[in-house]
């Protein structure tokens, strides 16, 4: 496939699975397969704020602030000073803002009752407590007053220059973090990490482990004996050997390094993430257009690789497994004309994984119902989507300015269906709204259950 | 020659106050709801938004107070940004012409809210400490002698 953006819409429309629901209505639609206690959360990297959508209601049950903002009670170090909010550019550049700076990567630990999340422009990274929806670390503010936030937020963990995406350790002792700055991987001792969140004297980082250059995620085995660590800036998979002790500790060491150019020639793979059953590795090629598949196992093999038209830059990838199917979904940046209402979409690539590797290909696509899709993630019982888009509504549009989730029902994988689409809406502290915006990473969780990464 | 060169200049000026006092068929808050390609097509919708600009930034006048006419005036010179860029990013196709329109529309609409909540304020009244509290930035004042 080569086609150019406007024919990729045309050709793929016959397959494009459109909009079951109109645009625009009412958003608590009932949402089958969600628990009373699941949420979605969204990484907005330009407000550096965590939305929290109930998915039961398919509202926005909260935002978790990870900014500094009215901390202070002096005017000028608030958000809004004299009816004027900075935008989302210059926020980050008020004096005496000590908040995050970019929120984009994020995951959950096994037992989803932590969410680590990283400030790529902070060089750190928060933790999360999912049963509280809160920060941990935050204390109380010395100059709180009925015109301030009660909390001063914490600085988390430093980790290094520009930290990518975060990966829990299958046993939830350890925190990798790709340091995509320094070409090296933090390796996080959890539970110190929570201390030092805390203003503690735990030094979280156990070590920092050489890597590829550029290095963006790490993804584990399902065993947890291995870590694949795909980079940014090089065509290489490395593979390392945790040794995983007694003490529930790594003593990671490189196993080998696959050159990718085949499937990457341009050496830009941000995401990865492995199949439920775990016999596959499947990487996005953003640069390439296209994703890969890949046999989990000490010397993993190319299965094969599947181009998704031209530009269409693959973000991140999701499985949707369950009695109707097996698909592998991957959420597209670019934007197509011919949206629902007009409006212009990305779209969401579907593959076939039932088919035997080596000849799965693109079997439909349907449009995200937002712009530049990025994170999406999957209920435990594999019948809801959720997908976190990086631009606003355009003007003219029912969310205009808004950045927007979107929902989707897919209890039957090859032909989902549209639930909602969620502006995400502001952060509200005394002095003013801060616009939530550019959703990167998503994650669903339903803390005390299994996640993807247990 | 003189005279052909002050010919041209009446001419356009007089092409250019035709222009301005074009009837109000289009304005900012009245643009079409259409957000994929239309019709009237690219060159169309950008010259019925500059039109508009153009009216809604001489609309307000001159009062006498700089800072209430810059806003006043910058806040439709913004919105008539945005809406190139709306018109870029639909019938557009160059990928970084396409980030430099996403950039137009993000910031400047956080500043046209910025500077509509500033006016408010400043058009009911002197404002130079928000909040009683000393400015940090912007003064403007007279050097000691």
């Amino acid at each position: 496939m080569d086609w150019t953006r406007r024919e990729f819409v045309a050709n793929m429309g016959a397959l494009a699975i459109g909009a079951a629901l109109p645009l625009g209505r009412a958003l608590a639609q009932s949402a089958s397969g969600a628990n009373g206690r699941d949420r979605v959360l969204l990484c907005n990297e330009d407000s550096n704020t965590l939305s929290v959508i109930d998915p039961n209601t398919n509202t926005v049950a909260g935002t978790i602030n990870l900014t500094s903002f009215d901390e202070d009670p002096r005017p000028p170090f608030r958000l809004v000073t004299g009816g004027v909010t900075p935008s989302h550019a210059g926020m980050i550049a008020k004096p005496l803002y000590h908040g995050a700076i970019n929120i984009h990567g994020a995951a959950p630990a096994p037992d989803n009752k932590l969410l680590a999340c990283t400030g790529r422009g902070t060089s750190n990274v928060y933790l999360i407590d999912l049963e509280t929806m809160s920060v941990i670390g935050n204390t109380p503010n010395p100059q709180a007053s009925n015109q301030t936030n009660a909390e001063r937020i914490t600085t988390g963990v430093l980790v290094g220059r520009e930290p990518h995406e975060p990966t829990f350790s299958r046993n939830g002792k350890e925190l990798w973090i790709t340091v995509r700055g320094e070409n090296r991987i933090a390796v996080l001792d959890t539970a110190a990490a929570i201390d030092e969140s805390r203003g503690g004297a735990s030094r979280a980082v156990r070590q920092y482990v050489d890597c590829i250059n550029g290095p963006a995620q790490v993804w584990f085995s399902g065993d947890g004996t291995l870590a694949f660590v795909i980079s940014q800036k090089a065509s290489q998979l490395e593979v390392m050997d945790t040794h995983f002790g007694a003490d529930g500790f790594s003593r990671p060491k490189r196993r080998m390094l696959i050159d990718i150019k085949t499937q990457d020639p341009f050496g830009f793979t941000p995401f990865q993430k492995t199949v439920p059953d775990g016999t596959e590795l499947w990487l996005s090629h953003k640069l390439a257009d296209a994703v890969s598949a890949w046999s989990v196992g000490a010397e993993p093999k190319a299965l094969e690789a599947i181009s998704l038209g031209k530009l269409a830059r693959p973000n991140h990838v999701e499985f949707v497994e369950n009695t109707r199917g097996k698909a592998v979904y991957a959420s597209l940046a670019r934007v197509d004309d011919g949206g629902p209402g007009g409006i212009a979409a990305s779209h969401i690539a579907i593959i076939d994984r039932s088919a035997a590797p080596g000849s799965r290909k693109v079997v439909g696509t349907f449009f995200s119902h937002g712009r530049e899709a990025h994170g999406l993630w999957t209920n435990p019982e594999n019948s809801l989507l959720y997908i976190a888009h990086e631009q606003d509504e355009l003007p003219n549009t029912p969310n205009a300015g808004q950045t927007a989730c979107t929902a989707f029902d897919v209890s039957d994988p090859f032909k989902p269906q549209f639930i909602a689409q969620i502006p995400l809406g502001d952060l509200v502290v005394p002095s003013g709204k801060l616009r939530n915006k550019k959703s990167i990473n998503l994650v669903y969780v339903r803390p005390g259950a299994r996640s993807q990464t247990a | 020659m003189g005279r052909w060169i002050k010919k041209l200049a009446f001419v356009c000026a007089m092409v250019a106050l035709i222009a301005c006092s074009q009837p109000d068929h289009f304005t900012m808050q009245h643009q079409p709801a259409a957000v994929s390609a239309s019709r009237q097509g690219f060159a169309g919708e950008m010259e019925a938004g500059m039109q508009a600009m153009m009216k809604d930034m001489h609309a307000p006048g001159f009062t006498g107070n700089p800072d209430v006419d810059f806003l006043a005036m910058m806040i439709p010179h913004h919105q008539g940004a945005v809406e190139m860029a709306r018109l870029a990013l639909i019938y557009g196709k160059d990928s970084l012409t396409r980030r430099v329109a996403e950039e137009i529309i993000a910031s400047q609409t956080a500043e046209i809210a910025a500077m509509k909540e500033r006016l408010a304020i400043l058009r009911r009244g002197e404002d130079p400490n928000p909040g009683n509290f000393p400015a940090l930035h912007g003064t403007r004042g007279v050097a000691p002698q």
